[in-house]
């Protein structure tokens, strides 16, 4: 068993994996500021155990079988994802949320790392002349897409896409198509503009501060308040002011109490993981795999960004969480699917 | 793969460090700007949007009267809210919504509903009493919060609903100077009013009785200090409570005085003769024979009392002859009549601190002869109280045009541009005054001794929605200026369809509606504004003039 792990460790991008427990440990400092209730705070914890314990089993496995979790998840995702629009389970005005057994589900949350993982194989076969798979990623694809904007989601459906179209680049898209590409998604986002009362209200917010939420302003006071050091965790006031601060606005916590020292640490982090997954990609030759880790790093690094740019008030609140740590069950497990498949991808395999 | 056009350069998985390469240098470049940013927001402490969030703290400034008696003030009170995602079952919320019926005496299930919400934030009631707070804090709950708001409290509350408006609660102005000036009072700014808070009520109340005595439907009054521009009273009726949005309907909401555009009747005629005479086109010698209706096509101009024989200006006023204004009119022409309009500012909005003034509608029916002989004395055309207040001022105040307003201004108020002769303005004043003596019915009315009134009457039909004449239904106007030897004052008060009464032997013309009330409102300015009598107008004039000079003598 020993020998297993020691196996295990020596093959694993080590690195990695101590950023991801690191932003793990963060998450459970600052989920002890925020809730005055210790539920939450147990909750967390738990959450944050189990995605740990995701991650190492994941990165144990071999990649056939990983393929073959995605598939198994990514067709019940498809099945609770078209479930979900028929109920009647609203949250802030959107059905993203499947409630079973008294918890409360996400689903468009795990179809990111099954999906990002299967379109690295398919694409792969794809390129090398198998006409069907080309069919089936688009087809699934615009299908997902389409599901999670009708919930309405549509950070969620950017951040897909955009991972998805960085699959696409690193495969080779030619640059005409990388233009095209690019049209639609600033076409997409008009459309969702005009068609979703809440994105256009956000955007309003956003270009008219004056009419404009205080949940930016607290976030930015908070900030502010934080300075170089911060005033150390569970002595932030300005957090108990802001509305999803244990979600959307922990960055904002983590710049009231931890200060601006271990902001930057936090972000060096965070870039740290996304570039070192890109650069293993030089290492490896198997185009599915390569594909499959683009998309999953992207997604992740791309993710943490629109956090943190709204947080910031850079961009529109997106409703999005920072994965790894936020509060919520759903972000954190699919956080940990996506890490556990990255460094079971990343793993150095014996010749 | 299509053999057309690559969808895929076909080597770039071979080759892929460029693309790889390029993604990392995109990834960090677009990171990079959160460094910039937290710096910016955390060591250099720059923000834009942090600034809104000082604003909000500013309290919202006062409004006073002329004064400074408090009209609008704002009092911090907490109102209550709650986190329904904190209230942890619907056994939970059973029990506090049970504690606060207590509390609050709202219905629990009313609360409870609320608590139910699917939502981080609801109010459950806003401006509590200090008590109830106190009880909240009491019942420890975690769910439940309370924030400090502002309450905007008026102490005259319908007084001077119309001048100082209303907010809505969460403070923004919504009417009145509320609404017009809520920039200044949003930035903590106190604004001082040019009302006269103990005129506008006891005006208010006078007008109200007036109403209530002849069953009207509505009425107004304006109080206009000509020297300065200052309004010091107006009072549009029916009004609201604005601290009780129970009362906000639209009727109540309508401030006649400046929002209504009304036919003005028999007050024009001033107007028709000021403008003949500043034109040179008639003079006070001529006489007009009045003994005959003027009969075009199938329209009639007809006198209210017929006089058989001719009349000069002055008494085609005194008698409030329509033929005679018609005739008038009809010498000046239509050119004339608009350019004339156009100098009092009856094409324009009036420019007050209060943004519900409109635009007079004027003529809106095809401006023939028949209609500049009916404009003459104030039929076809149709401008605001305040439009009309306000060229009565420019009438007798040697003819400067005036500006009105509802701040208090220092008395060294400059006089705009001159728009009418001086000679023209000392005829008109004189013929104002010849109303009050040598009128049978309107004189012995509004008599006060030692106060040189003048005025005018005018008993315009009222229009129905559709723009026709209600038989039997008129609107009372009458337009005061005194004294009437240096005018200070223009009061106009307006009655809308009085009912005939027995005891004023069924008369609904102005002269016993309207006139009457101008005479009350004018005793009361002499009681508030404490206005001295002119005993015999020689002497004084004279006395007046010589004590001036002495002053002066020793001044310099």
């Amino acid at each position: 068993m020993i020998k297993y792990l020691n196996n295990w460790w020596r093959e694993i991008d080590q690195i990695n994996f101590l950023i991801i427990i690191f932003l793990i440990a963060i998450g459970i400092i600052l989920s002890f500021s925020i809730n005055k209730s210790l539920l939450f705070t147990n909750r967390h914890l738990a959450y944050a155990l189990i995605a740990i314990f995701i991650i190492v089993f994941l990165s144990f496995l071999d990649v056939k079988i990983l393929r073959r979790i995605a598939l198994v998840g990514i067709l019940i995702s498809i099945i609770v994802l078209m479930i979900i629009l028929f109920l009647d389970y609203e949250v802030n005005g959107s059905k993203r949320w499947l409630r079973l057994f008294g918890i409360s589900f996400q689903p468009s949350e795990f179809v990111k790392p099954f999906f990002l993982l299967l379109s690295g194989w398919f694409l792969s076969k794809g390129i090398q002349g198998q006409k069907i798979s080309m069919y089936i990623v688009f087809v699934t694809f615009f299908l997902l897409s389409g599901l999670i904007i009708l919930q309405p989601d549509f950070g969620m459906t950017m951040l897909f896409s955009i991972s998805f179209f960085c699959q696409l680049f690193i495969a080779g898209l030619s640059l005409m198509l990388v233009s095209v590409a690019i049209v639609c998604l600033l076409l997409l986002s008009i459309f969702s503009y005009f068609i979703f009362d809440h994105v256009k209200k956000r955007f309003d917010i956003f270009f008219e501060p004056s009419t404009g939420t205080d949940q930016i302003d607290k976030s930015l006071k908070a900030f502010k308040s934080g300075g170089l050091l911060g005033k150390k965790p569970g002595q932030g006031i300005l957090k108990e002011e802001i509305p999803d601060a244990h979600t959307d606005f922990i960055f904002a916590v983590a710049g009231e109490e931890l200060g601006f020292i271990m902001c930057c640490f936090i972000v060096v982090l965070i870039l740290i993981l996304v570039i070192r997954s890109l650069l293993n990609l030089l290492k490896i030759e198997e185009p599915d795999i390569i594909i499959a880790i683009v998309g999953l790093a992207s997604c992740f690094g791309l993710q943490a960004l629109i956090n943190i740019f709204s947080s910031l008030a850079l961009i529109p609140t997106k409703g999005m969480t920072l994965p790894l740590i936020s509060y919520g069950g759903s972000s954190m497990v699919s956080s940990a699917i996506l890490f556990g498949f990255l460094l079971s991808l990343t793993r150095k395999r014996k010749k | 793969m299509s053999k057309k056009f690559k969808i895929f350069d076909s080597d770039a998985l071979k080759n892929i460090h460029k693309r790889i390469f390029f993604s990392i240098i995109i990834f960090s470049l677009v990171y990079f700007i959160i460094f910039f940013r937290i710096a910016d927001i955390m060591i250099f402490k720059k923000s834009l949007q942090i600034n809104r969030n000082i604003e909000q703290t500013i309290e919202r400034g006062k409004i006073f009267d002329r004064n400074n008696i408090i009209l609008a003030s704002s009092i911090k009170t907490y109102s209550l809210a709650v986190n329904p995602q904190q209230i942890q079952d619907a056994n939970c919320s059973y029990t506090i919504s049970e504690k606060l019926e207590k509390i609050l005496s709202f219905p629990k299930t009313k609360i409870n509903r609320e608590l139910l919400r699917n939502k981080k934030f609801v109010w459950i009631k806003r401006n509590i009493s200090p008590q109830e707070h106190q009880e909240i804090i009491k019942l420890g709950e975690i769910g439940l919060m309370t924030r400090l708001e502002e309450n905007r409290i008026y102490s005259q509350g319908k007084n001077t609903s119309h001048v100082v408006g209303y907010t809505d609660i969460d403070g923004a102005g919504q009417g009145g100077i509320e609404k017009g000036l809520d920039s200044q009072l949003s930035q903590g700014e106190n604004i001082h009013l040019s009302i006269d808070s103990r005129l506008q009520e006891s005006i208010r109340y006078e007008l109200i009785k007036t109403i209530k005595k002849y069953s009207a439907h509505s009425g107004l009054a304006i109080v206009l200090d000509i020297e300065s521009g200052e309004i010091l009273s107006m009072n549009s009726y029916p009004d609201f409570d604005p601290n009780n949005n129970n009362t906000f309907g639209s009727d109540n909401l309508f401030n006649k005085a400046i929002q209504g555009n009304y036919e003005m009747g028999s007050t024009f005629k001033p107007i028709t003769i000021a403008m003949g005479i500043d034109e040179n086109i008639i003079n006070p010698e001529m006489l007009f024979d009045v003994s005959k209706p003027i009969q075009i096509g199938k329209y009639t101009i007809n006198d209210f009392h017929p006089f058989g024989g001719k009349l000069d200006l002055k008494n085609i006023i005194v008698k409030s002859s329509n033929i005679g204004a018609a005739k008038i009119a009809h010498l000046i022409g239509k050119n004339n009549q608009q350019k004339f309009f156009e100098k009092l500012g009856f094409y324009k909005k009036i420019n007050l601190e209060i943004d519900e003034t409109t635009m007079p509608s004027g003529n809106v029916n095809n401006w023939g002869k028949l209609e500049t002989m009916t404009i003459g004395y104030g039929h076809g055309f149709a401008v605001t109280p305040l439009h009309l207040t306000q060229a009565y001022a420019s009438m007798v105040n040697d003819g400067f045009k005036i500006k009105p307003t509802l701040l208090l201004k220092d008395k060294s108020s400059l006089l705009l541009k001159k728009i009418i002769k001086t000679s023209t303005s000392e005829l008109v004043r004189q013929y104002l005054r010849a109303v009050i003596l040598e009128t049978e019915y309107t004189g012995p009315r509004i008599k006060i001794e030692g106060y040189e009134i003048g005025g005018k009457t005018g008993t315009p039909e009222l229009i129905d929605k559709s723009g026709k004449y209600i038989k039997n239904a008129n609107r009372t106007a009458f337009i005061g200026v005194f004294p009437m030897s240096k005018p200070k004052y223009v009061i106009l008060a307006i009655i809308d369809d009085p009912k005939k009464i027995k005891e004023e032997n069924y008369s609904i013309t102005a002269a016993t509606v309207a006139v009457p009330l101008v005479k009350n409102i004018i005793l009361q300015m002499i009681k508030i504004l404490g206005i001295a009598p002119i005993l015999n107008d020689d002497i004084f004039q004279a006395s007046i003039d010589k004590y001036i000079l002495t002053d002066k003598n020793v001044t310099f």
